[in-house]
């Protein structure tokens, strides 16, 4: 026994200590990527919320004037915002692997808020203010969507 | 132009920054307007087009269905243009829905 300790003593030594920080770093590296990715999935929850607000917004205002052509602007460039981030966080290694079937229902349900918001009567001159409560609680019900999909992925993937 | 039978269109150079609208009627950079004047004739001519989404402040549904949807209701089938026109987007949303809007109006034609 003494042999042994002799002979492999910082041999086992070295080993726990590699064993324990590899096990350290592993779990540090886990908590940074949850911090990370739980700041992309709120970030991107926040834009879905601001969209359906602002359409809400933008459906009550008559077609053809300043204020309604530049909600208009500020929707597409959320839009294109949070394509962006949903691409992002689908190229995030963890999510893409486990949770590739998730963020798929994701994808499709940020299609249907993009359509819900940006189809139809979308920047038309024969928007009718009066048809807006029935687009605003589609767009509303489809950002929901959205959110539980994304908080979904995000919860089953840590 | 990268070829001689390969024609690319940027949309935020050749046409607008700010595309909207549906029809002509809805705006001066709707997407009819953008398909009958850019997007029709460049497939008409050239072998193969890609179309560069970069660089405008977005797109609305309506306009990416007018422009791209559009094209199967003036006559290309969805089988040429999956041949013959490529989309490039820093935004996977925009390609994903021209591809759904040139489909679904695809099978509601057969």
């Amino acid at each position: 026994m003494n042999g042994f300790v002799t002979s492999y003593g910082s041999l086992v030594f070295w080993a726990i200590a590699i064993v324990g920080w590899g096990v350290a770093n592993t779990s540090a590296n886990r908590r940074e990527c949850r911090k990370e990715l739980r700041s992309d999935v709120d970030a991107a929850c926040a834009l879905t919320e601001k969209i359906a607000d602002l359409f809400s917004t933008y459906c009550q205002t008559q077609p053809n004037t300043a204020e309604s052509a530049s909600s208009e602007v500020r929707l597409k460039l959320m839009f294109k915002d949070l394509g962006m981030q949903l691409h992002r966080l689908s190229q995030r290694k963890r999510f893409y692997i486990r949770q590739i079937l998730k963020l798929d229902a994701s994808q499709q349900a940020m299609d249907k808020f993009y359509v819900s918001v940006t189809g139809g009567n979308f920047e038309s001159s024969d928007r009718q203010v009066s048809e807006g409560m029935t687009e605003i609680l589609t767009a509303a019900s489809h950002s929901l969507e959205l959110i539980d999909n994304l908080k979904k992925a995000f919860n089953d993937a840590f | 132009m990268a070829t001689m039978n390969q024609l690319e269109i940027s949309i935020a150079k050749q046409f607008s920054e700010t595309p909207g609208g549906r029809h002509v009627k809805d705006s001066a950079t709707s997407g009819e307007r953008f398909r009958e004047e850019i997007l029709a004739p460049a497939l008409q001519e050239a072998e193969v087009i890609v179309v560069d989404l970069d660089g405008t402040l977005g797109y609305g549904s309506s306009f990416l269905e007018e422009a791209f949807g559009g094209l199967v209701r003036q006559g290309f089938t969805a089988e040429t243009l999956h041949k013959k026109m490529k989309i490039k987007s820093s935004v996977p949303t925009y390609s994903r829905r021209i591809w759904q809007y040139i489909d679904e109006e695809g099978s509601r034609k057969h």
